[in-house]
This record gives structure tokens, sequence and C-alpha cells, in this order.
């Protein structure tokens, strides 16, 4: 990987964390969170992308892989921000430096949970292959992405406002393209989930699939 | 107000535009050595070669010199028998053997229209397409708007009518950050409507709507300059 792009991965690294959000508490409740650990519970879990931007954010309630460990006892992270791997080995998570599109950590695991990741990657097919090497036959892929019609986005390029919430976003999926990608790979979405963190959202009524933020699905072999 | 005088008008304070696609890029091509990725419409190829809407034979038109390439070998075919003097070639957009094919040619324009959002493998297209463009030269990268208002309305209605090779979708943010990536410069970007409605009052209230809401629009274009 070239400089540049090593950098462009990491530009949304220097998001600063929102300290509105350090808890010692786990937002069980949190749309995301409950997904991913109705899955994971007791279950070997390799967490994609678990230092989540910026390392301060193992203080945030919204930290995924606080929130797996708490509920299974072998879950493993990897991510590609070596400096935040770095910091989140020295308080003890098992993390390891690895790129999301080529990893071969050398075991299996029943649920692998890419919190957020898709929207980031340039190589679908290096991300698939590499979590079906890792993925146990009846294991479970879970993807969460953002919702590309959630009606703020469409309000903002309406009215001409570059609509991306990450600097280092590359493409949008919907359920439909998500399933279509799937398919190229051997997996099908079963359990989809629209969730978002606003309570204003979820009282609106509006359909799912405008109201929130992001959905989430669950990828199996078929 | 004529149309080009509502463009000006209303595109200068958008700081956007709306515009035809197949304009768009005939008027890009015009003179020049063109390579253009995805030059069949499978499925739709013979139906738009037999009605005369075929982009490549649009660019052919135009063009000094032009390679067609295109990973569909029989609709490849097809459109052999009616280019005049495209030189066409089956690969795979995302392959490296690619690269082999059009080693030693040079062109002023590539044009990828409406393939980005089948692949698999983005980064490997414009991997491969930072070898191929030469410092300086032009790309041309159109794609359905993941942000469009018909793909909003039907999210709402549940009833979203996915192209049944389409894995992906794509806002001008995303393909700018794809490109800056891998070393293209956007230059331009541009919205284009490409779909009429069944219904005759929606489709002509559509140009006008888009012109005043272009980011909206069913297609973008985004044109880059390598680095």
């Amino acid at each position: 990987m070239t400089d540049n792009k090593q950098n462009d991965f990491l530009l949304a690294s220097k998001c600063s964390a929102d300290v509105s959000d350090f808890s010692t508490d786990i937002a069980l409740n949190d749309h995301k969170l409950n997904f991913v650990i109705r899955y994971a519970r007791d279950k070997s879990v390799l967490d994609i992308g678990c230092v989540q931007h910026n390392p301060a954010n193992y203080q945030s309630k919204y930290w995924q892989h606080k929130a797996l460990c708490s509920v299974s006892n072998d879950v493993v992270g990897i991510d590609l921000y070596s400096d935040g791997v770095v910091y989140l080995q020295s308080l003890g998570y098992n993390v390891l430096v690895a790129n999301a599109q080529d990893f071969d950590l050398g075991r299996i695991f029943d649920v692998i949970v890419a919190g957020d990741i898709i929207e980031h990657l340039e190589n679908f097919d290096g991300f698939f292959e590499s979590c079906k090497r890792h993925l146990a036959s009846n294991g479970r892929l879970l993807i969460s992405t953002p919702n590309p019609w959630y009606w703020k986005n469409f309000i903002k390029a309406a009215l001409n406002s570059e609509v991306s919430s990450n600097p280092e976003h590359t493409c949008w999926l919907c359920v439909r393209t998500l399933r279509q990608l799937a398919q190229r790979h051997g997996m099908d979405v079963g359990e989809v989930v629209f969730g978002s963190r606003y309570l204003s959202d979820r009282l609106m009524p509006m359909p799912n699939g405008w109201k929130h933020t992001s959905f989430h699905a669950e990828l199996f072999f078929t | 107000m004529t149309d080009s005088e509502f463009i000006s008008k209303w595109g200068n304070r958008l700081n956007t535009s709306i515009v035809d696609r197949d304009a768009y890029l005939i008027r890009e091509c015009i003179g020049k050595k063109v390579l253009h990725f995805g030059c069949t419409d499978t499925p739709f190829t013979q139906e738009k070669l037999d009605n005369g809407t075929a982009l490549h034979i649009k660019l052919e038109a135009v063009a000094s010199e032009i390679v067609g390439v295109d990973i569909d070998e029989v609709a490849l075919s097809a459109l052999g028998k009616v280019c005049q003097k495209s030189d066409l070639h089956v690969c795979d957009i995302e392959n490296p053997i690619l690269l082999d094919k059009l080693s030693g040619r040079n062109f002023d324009v590539v044009v990828c229209a409406d393939v980005i959002e089948h692949l698999n493998n983005p980064g490997a297209m414009f991997s491969n397409l930072g070898q191929i463009v030469q410092p300086g030269g032009k790309l041309i990268v159109t794609t359905i708007n993941g942000l469009a208002i018909k793909l909003v309305l039907r999210a709402l209605f549940a009833s979203e009518a996915v192209h049944p090779d389409h894995v992906a979708y794509y806002s001008f943010a995303t393909l700018k950050h794809l490109h800056e990536r891998f070393g293209f410069c956007v230059e331009n970007k541009a919205f284009t409507f490409l779909y009429p409605f069944n219904n005759r009052f929606l489709t002509t209230i559509q140009p006008p709507f888009y012109r005043l809401f272009p980011n909206v629009a069913d297609g973008i274009i985004v044109t880059s300059i390598k680095l």
C-alpha cells in the first residue's frame, strides 16, 4: 500500500473522540451494539476495525470492541491504525494490525463483526475472501453500514452539501446491493435491522429505510 | 428563459451543473484519442445499436481514435459489426492483464461510463487506470447517483429497483475520495438525468426540478486529471 493510500485510509483516525459519550458503562441498548451482541454472546469473535477511528474511543459507551468483550471471552480485534492498535494492546486488549481487505490470522471464528467498515473499502473481493477464510461454516458475518437514504442525507444533498459523514468513505450500500455483493461471494443476507441513535429519528412516523442512520445485516454461507 | 440561460443562472448559483450524459461525453471526446471502458450496454446492446442510442457509436463518430474494452464477449461482437474504426478488446477492467493489452497506447481521454457500480474491486480499476492514464490525461467516470431522489422515494415506498448486477452506490463525495486515493485530481462534477418516468407529468417536471436540485439527479459525472 502506498503512503498516500495508507494516509487516506487513516484520515478518519484523526477524528476526535466524542467526550460526551465517555462512560464506564456499555450502551447495550444501542441499536448497533444490541445487534452484534445477540450474535456474539459466548462465541469466538473477530472485530474488524476495532479502534473505531480514535483509540480514545475505548472510553466510549458505544465502543463496539468493549461491548463484544463483555459477552465473549474469545474476541480478537484487527485494525489498520497501528498506533491505535498499540495503544489498545497496552490496555490489555487482544488486537492486531491488519488490513480488512487482506488478512490472514490462521484461525476460524464463529462470528466476524465488520461494524461500519465496508463503506471504507475499495476491494470488496479481498474483504469477503478474507472473512470467508476466517469464518466457521455455520458462522455469521455481521455488517453495519450507513443508510444512504437516511432523510438527513437526502436533505443535505438536495441543498447542495457534500454528503459524507466520514472523510474516508468510498461508497454507499443498501440492503439490495449488499445482498447482491454477498451472493457473488457465496453468501446471503439474513436478518436486517435499521437503527439510529437519535430519539427524534426513531420517533418519526416514517419507514425504517428513511428514518434510520444505518442498517445492520447478518450474512451467512449459502 | 432558454435552457442555457436557466442552467447558467441556477447552475452557477448552486456551484454545480446538470447535463445530458451522452452530450457531455461526446463533447469531451471530439478529436481525441479515447479509451472507452464498458463500451457495450449489456443487456441492452443490440436494442441500443438498433435504435441508435449506443454510447460507443456516438463516441466513435467524434473521436480521432477509439479503443473499446468490455467483459461481455457476445455484446462486444455485436458492437464490432457496427463499428467503423474501433479497436475492441474483451477484458475485465479490474484485471492487470488489461495493462498488457493496452501497453504502449496513449489516450487523451479515458471514459468509464456506468461501470464502477458493477465492480467487486473498484480499487483495482483505479489502480489500472492510474497506469493507463498519463500524467495530465483526463478520466471521466459516470455512475448512478446514490443519493438520487428516485432511489430515496423508492426506499420510502419499499420498492427499490436495483439492477441485478449493481453491488454499490456512489455519491460525489465518495467518488472524489476514491479518485484522490489513486492520484487523480477532480476538476469537474456534473449531474445528469437519465431515465424518464412512466408518468408524463413527472417526466415533464423532471428537467426543471433537477436544475434546481442537481445533487439529487439520476447520475453523476466526475472528470479528473491524472497527477
